[in-house]
C-alpha cells in the first residue's frame, strides 16, 4: 500500500535525515542553508519513484551523496554571485581566529580549522572522521578511485595536524 | 596500550592507512590517556570533536507525519471566531450614533406625518357635525 510505504521511507529517513544535515552543514558551512538544502534533499528522495527509490543498494549511501551534490552545487552558484568562502576566510583568518582561540572552547575551533579546509577536503573529513565512512564507500559517493581518497586523506590529516601544532605553539 | 603500538598507527593514520577499528583504537587511547606528548594533544582534540560532530542531529520538527489537527487549535478557532464576531458588531446591543440619528429622523417625520392627518381627520370630523345638521332639518320637515 502507499501509505505503508511512504511510512517506511519516512522511518527509514529519519537517521538518514541527519546525516544529509551534517554533510550540507559541513559543505554549506551555514547553520540556515544547511537546514534548507536538507530539507531540498528530502523532497528530492521523496519524489523519486518507489521503483526507483527501492532499487538504489543503499539508500544512506545514495542520499548522502545527492546531500554532496546538491551542497556542491549550491556553494558554486553560491560563489559565483559572491565573495568566494575562500576568500571570507583568508582575510582575517589568522588574527581573529588567534583571538578566539584563547577564549573559545577548543572544540569550537577544531571545526573552524576543518570549515577553512576548501570543500572537497572538508567534505572527505567529514565523511570518514565524522561520518566513519569505509573508503570504498567514500569512493563511491566521491566518484573517486580509492586511492585518490586515501591520498587526500593522508593530507589533509597531515595538514590540519600541523594547524593544530601552529596555534598551540603559539600559546594559548 | 603500548606506546609503540600507537605510534605506529598514528604513522598509519597520516598516510591514510588506517582501517576504521584500528582508528578506533587510537580514538580510545588519546581520549582516556592523560598524559600524552604534546604532538599527540592534537589528535585528543581532534577525535573529541568529531565524537561531538558525529551526535548534531537536523534542528527542525519531526518529518514524521504527524496529526494536522491539534487540541489547541480549537481554542485558537474559537477565540478566533469571537473576536471577529466582536467587531463585526453581531453582538452589540448600542446602536451606532448614525443609526440613532436615522431613526430620530424617522420618528419625526411619522410624527409630522400623523398630525396631518389627524388635522384633515378633524376637519372632516366637522363637516360630518354639519351633516349632523341637515338631518335634524330633514326630520322636521319630515313631521
Amino acid at each position: 500500500m502507499q501509505l505503508t510505504a511512504d511510512n517506511s521511507f519516512f522511518n527509514q529517513i529519519e537517521e538518514i535525515r541527519n546525516k544529509i544535515f551534517r554533510i550540507t552543514k559541513r559543505i554549506l558551512v551555514s547553520q540556515e542553508e544547511a537546514e534548507d538544502a536538507t530539507q531540498e534533499v528530502i523532497v528530492k528522495l521523496w519524489q523519486m519513484e518507489e521503483s526507483k527509490r527501492n532499487g538504489v543498494k543503499s539508500l544512506e549511501a545514495y542520499s548522502v551523496t545527492m546531500a554532496k551534490n546538491y551542497s556542491l552545487d549550491r556553494l558554486k552558484s553560491k560563489q559565483a554571485q559572491n565573495l568566494s568562502l575562500d576568500e571570507r576566510f583568508n582575510g582575517s583568518y589568522s588574527d581573529t581566529l588567534n583571538q578566539k582561540i584563547e577564549q573559545r572552547d577548543a572544540l569550537d575551533w577544531v571545526g573552524k580549522l576543518i570549515d577553512q579546509l576548501p570543500e572537497k577536503e572538508r567534505t572527505i573529513i567529514q565523511l570518514r572522521e565524522i561520518e566513519q565512512y569505509d573508503f570504498d564507500e567514500i569512493a563511491s559517493i566521491l566518484n573517486l578511485p580509492e586511492g585518490t581518497v586515501r591520498v587526500y586523506l593522508s593530507r589533509i590529516r597531515k595538514k590540519l595536524r600541523q594547524q593544530f601544532l601552529d596555534i598551540q605553539n603559539h600559546g594559548i | 596500550m603500548e606506546f609503540k603500538t600507537i605510534e605506529k598507527l598514528v604513522t598509519k593514520y597520516l598516510e591514510g592507512e588506517t582501517s576504521l577499528e584500528e582508528e578506533a583504537v587510537l580514538k580510545a587511547y588519546f581520549t582516556k590517556e592523560q598524559e600524552l606528548p604534546a604532538e599527540w594533544v592534537p589528535f585528543r582534540q581532534f577525535f573529541t570533536y568529531c565524537d561531538e560532530a558525529r551526535k548534531e542531529t537536523f534542528p527542525q520538527k519531526s518529518i514524521k507525519a504527524t496529526p494536522s489537527f491539534k487540541p489547541w487549535m480549537l481554542v485558537a478557532a474559537s477565540i478566533a471566531l469571537v473576536l471577529t464576531l466582536q467587531l463585526s458588531g453581531v453582538f452589540e446591543t448600542q446602536p451606532s450614533p448614525f443609526e440613532a440619528q436615522q431613526a430620530e429622523m424617522a420618528f419625526q417625520q411619522f410624527q409630522l406625518q400623523m398630525k396631518t392627518v389627524s388635522s384633515h381627520l378633524n376637519k372632516g370630523a366637522e363637516k360630518v357635525a354639519y351633516l349632523d345638521y341637515w338631518n335634524n332639518t330633514t326630520q322636521k320637515l319630515l313631521k
